[in-house]
Formats: C-alpha cells, structure tokens, sequence
C-alpha cells in the first residue's frame, strides 16, 4: 500500500537512504502500489560519499517490500516489517552493484530480470 | 504465510497457530508442541545420515532420465530407511516406560489404600499391620553443642 507521500527504505547500495514517494506510475484500476509496481520517488536522505551515483533529486524505483500482506500467485501471503524499495534507471536496470536480502519473484514478471541475477535470492 | 524481518530473514509459518505464537514472541524451543521443542529435547530423531539426502543445491542438474528413475526410487528406499530409524528411536526412548508405570501405580495403591478398603476393614483384617503403619517416626533430637554452633 504505497501511496503519495509514503517514505521509504532503501536495500541497495547506491547511495540513498530514506526515498518518499511522489507519484504512483500505471495506475488504473488499483489505488495503491504494491510489490513489483514502479513509482517515481524523491530522495530525501543521502549516505555521505564523495563519489554518489546520484545527482538527481529524483528517481525511478521499484517497491520490493511492503507491510501490508501481499497474496501472491501461488497462494502464499507475504509481509514484511518495512516498505523498502530499489533505484533503478529507465532499462530497468539497479543504479546500485549490491542488493540486501532476497527480491520477489513479481519483480521479476515486470522486467526487471537485471535485480534477479544481482539479488543473491528470489523467492 | 511468509514474514520477512528487517534484517531481511524470512520466517516461513505453517499454518496461522504458529504466526501468532510468533507475534507473542514466543521461543519455539520452549513450547512442547514445536518442532524444534522435539528435537531440542530428544524426542525425535536428530543427526542421521538419511537428512542429509533432503538438501537445497543451488545448482541445476542436467536432465537426465536414468538419474532421475534412480533418484525416485532411492527417495522410497531413504524414506523407509529413516522410518525405520525413527520408530527404533521411539521404541528405545519408551523402554523403561511400562516398568516405571507399573511401579508408580503400585505406590500409589499401596499410599491411597484407604479408597479402595475403609480403614475399619482393614483394622478387622490385619490389625497389627494396621498400627504399625499410623506410627510416625520422630528424629532423633538434635545435641545441643550442634545447636550451639
């Protein structure tokens, strides 16, 4: 349930650290975001580094995780205890090299197999 | 249902007993119906070489359909194999069991007597034994250097 105004986590290395959404991206019939749908965010916190990837107020990011349970496919629930999300450019590749933890596999059926082979596990 | 911490580990519930047990932080090794309670304890079958067949390999094997036949029929063979193991497993675990159930149930005849016989009946039939079993030893009293100390 990501919706305008919702702030973020971060599970990548590419520099940011707290993102908020500002703007929900092909939303038709559904009202909110979810696992695998992209939003356009602004980067409210950077880690301190000399040499960030980001310049860029803004971005393109995919939500990974959400706190609201998610049903999926196969009839598994799914939830997790933060709405984290991952930057990415517009060939749905990561701004980032290292990827924390595990991807969704609804990542995947969107496009974006380049966060798969980083991720070191899709469930 | 599937939770993932912050710390990105993923918790994998069985059924939604378990998921609120999770959320009363309860410590699965401390509560008896677990797995993990189970073979904390020695109640289950734990360290046999049968497990080690069952594991996760990341890398993908090339089809093949002999292996694969083999493979099925070795999965039967490990499984009755582990079955096997198991039920001895049990079957040593309960071995002193019928022994001390049989003592504890004589104790307890022999202590609650009086619900099964009326203490006057008894009187009637061994009025000896009877007495010898109300006397109540006192301790021998203590010297009074000891109490002193």
């Amino acid at each position: 349930m990501i919706n305008l105004g919702t702030y973020l986590d971060v599970r990548e290395n590419s520099g940011a650290k707290k993102l908020q959404c500002i703007k929900v991206l092909n939303k038709s019939k559904k009202k909110a975001a979810s696992i695998g749908d992209s939003i356009i965010v602004s980067i409210c916190q950077k880690i301190i580094k000399k040499k960030s990837k980001i310049k860029s107020k803004t971005a393109t990011a995919v939500i990974v995780n959400v706190k609201k349970t998610v049903k999926k496919k196969n009839g598994n629930l799914i939830r997790s205890g933060k709405n984290t999300a991952i930057l990415v450019n517009n060939q749905k590749a990561p701004l980032a090299t290292r990827i924390l933890g595990f991807v969704p596999y609804e990542v995947k059926l969107q496009g974006y197999s380049k966060l798969i082979s980083i991720a070191n596990k899709c469930i | 249902m599937t939770f993932v911490r912050n710390d990105s580990k993923v918790f994998h519930f069985c059924r939604s007993k378990c998921h609120r047990n999770f959320k009363m932080k309860r410590n699965p090794r401390k509560v008896a119906w677990t797995k993990a309670y189970r073979r904390a304890h020695g109640k289950d079958l734990t360290e046999d070489s049968t497990f080690e067949f069952e594991r996760r390999r990341n890398r993908p094997e090339k089809y093949n359909r002999v292996t694969v036949q083999k493979s099925v029929q070795a999965m039967k063979k490990v499984l009755d194999i582990r079955k096997a193991r198991a039920d001895r497993h049990w079957d040593n675990r309960m071995a002193g069991k019928k022994k001390s159930d049989t003592a504890e149930a004589r104790k307890v005849l022999e202590n609650e007597i009086h619900l099964v016989k009326a203490p006057p009946a008894q009187l009637a039939e061994d009025p000896e034994g009877y007495m010898e079993k109300l006397k109540v030893k006192v301790a021998a009293p203590q010297s009074m250097e000891s109490m002193e100390e």
